[in-house]
């Protein structure tokens, strides 16, 4: 028999080239093996090894009882020689949250927030007005999943809370923390004037929340249309198409850094046309904020944000 | 060029000589000679024979790594032809030689061998090969089993 001096290193070695499902199965080998596995140290190592398939995530559906939530979440994957869409395999999974629900019949949809390291962030919006709408984080690859507690409204003097919905999920990529954003929403009593106040829930520490400030935009609606798209570890999202007296307001493309929680105005490449801005569509390629004009399909062009240096530049 | 040869012998006391730019593909042999430019035989004590050759096959194969696609290929189809030699309890014991001789391309082509065969074994067959006591009660074991149930349902296993 060999020597296993260097058991661990080797072991290592070994483990972080097996798929996903080797490694939960073999959670039940021994508590050395399980505690090796579940270590955040050898979960870091497997997420850089390149071998993973991408997968993308495209619909969920839901179904509720009184007791439960079950999320179905599609994933589509490609097969390993990179073949077009025809050749993607679909693989339905479920996910059961148990736990008392409100009373009354409920109609629950499920909206995709984001997907930061094929961890997926869902929030159950439901027909009646929810203050407080649960969020989920579902890994998957591996189907965790943990739902996080209803963040509360912070109370503001003169405003009445109106409502809180999460808005962005990504990664800090200096500390590698998970974070979602929020947004609340507060009704002052006299007017009918709005505050939307940002906040940042860090997702290490569990219920740690800070706010951030207010959302610098002069209009703030976050549009309904797309959800905001995490690259290189910033937020990005675009703003609503704004109808007041007849006048539109531009969409403005808003990126909140994670680490620094700052937001920021990115600027439109020179060929932005405003009369276009309804086609456009955000998403993360290699890590990259891309903008691409798909309705014009089959001619897509796709633009990508370099950064480098604090400087934005389109190419 | 002048191609110095060099002694490796093993625990068991059988001895290869070879050249030195296959030595030096061990990284363990490499930090000697850069120590000490004359010695030219160095005892390997954690290696027996028979694996120690293994490594010395890999070694004067992957001497000069060229660039070419032609050459890289041709070198991975040998690759694999070498590792279906092997059975995993021969894998198992060259990858702590390439771990302890430092020899990084063999310990990756061996990690990965070894990953491809047990990516379906069951946690029982795991623990017979690697020599893995069973620490967990059988409640233990039973709720593990329970909680990550999923990743033993064969059904779901082949993808089409």
């Amino acid at each position: 028999m060999a020597k296993w001096g260097n058991e661990d290193l080797v072991k290592d070695e070994i483990l972080q080239h097996l798929p996903v499902k080797s490694l939960i199965r073999f959670k039940s080998v021994s508590k050395q093996w399980r505690s090796m596995i579940e270590s955040t140290y050898f979960v870091r190592k497997h997420l850089v090894c390149p071998f993973s398939n991408p997968k993308i995530v495209v619909g969920s559906r839901t179904h509720d009882d009184d007791n439960s939530l079950t999320i179905l979440l599609e994933t589509f994957s490609r097969d390993h020689q990179g073949e077009i869409d025809t050749q993607i395999s679909r693989s339905p999974c479920s996910y059961i949250f148990h736990g008392p629900r409100t009373v009354g019949p409920t109609i629950t949809i499920c909206k995709v927030i984001g997907s930061c390291d094929g961890l997926v962030c869902i929030q159950e919006l439901r027909n009646r007005k929810n203050l407080e709408p649960s969020v989920y984080i579902i890994n998957p690859a591996t189907r965790e999943h943990r739902k996080l507690y209803p963040t509360q409204l912070q109370h503001v003097p003169d405003f009445m809370p109106l409502l809180l919905f999460c808005i962005g999920f990504g990664k800090d990529i200096v500390t590698g923390t998970y974070k979602t954003i929020n947004i609340n929403c507060y009704k002052r009593l006299d007017e009918h004037a709005m505050l939307l106040k940002t906040s940042v829930l860090n997702l290490d520490n569990g219920s740690e929340q800070r706010q951030i400030g207010v959302f610098p935009v002069s209009n703030m609606e976050i549009s309904n249309e797309q959800t905001s798209v995490f690259a290189n570890g910033s937020v990005f999202w675009l703003t609503q198409r704004y109808h007041k007296s007849s006048s539109k307001t531009p969409i403005k493309l808003v990126a909140l850094d994670l680490h620094t929680e700052t937001f920021s105005r990115v600027s439109w490449p020179s060929w932005y046309d405003e009369q276009h801005s309804h086609k456009m569509r955000l998403c993360s390629l290699k890590d990259r904020l891309c903008l691409s004009n798909v309705l014009q399909y089959p001619d897509v062009d796709v633009w990508s944000l370099k950064m480098e240096d604090s400087i934005e530049k389109w190419e | 060029m002048s191609s110095n040869k060099i002694v490796l012998t093993s625990s068991d006391g059988e001895s290869f000589e070879v050249e030195e730019v296959v030595a030096r593909k061990l990284q363990i042999v490499g930090h000697m000679l850069e120590d000490d430019c004359v010695i030219n035989e160095i005892p390997l004590q954690n290696v027996t024979g028979d694996i120690l050759s293994m490594v010395i096959e890999y070694c004067k194969t992957h001497v000069d790594e060229e660039e070419s696609e032609e050459a890289q290929t041709k070198l991975k189809t040998w690759d694999e032809e070498f590792m279906k030699k092997f059975d995993i309890k021969t894998l198992l014991q060259i990858i702590l030689a390439a771990n302890y001789l430092n020899v990084k391309g063999l310990l990756d082509l061996v990690s990965q061998t070894i990953a491809d065969t047990i990516k379906d074994y069951t946690p029982e067959q795991i623990r017979e090969v690697f020599g893995v006591e069973n620490d967990y009660t059988e409640e233990e074991e039973a709720e593990v089993r329970k909680e990550n149930a999923w990743a033993f349902d064969e059904a779901d296993t082949p993808k089409p």
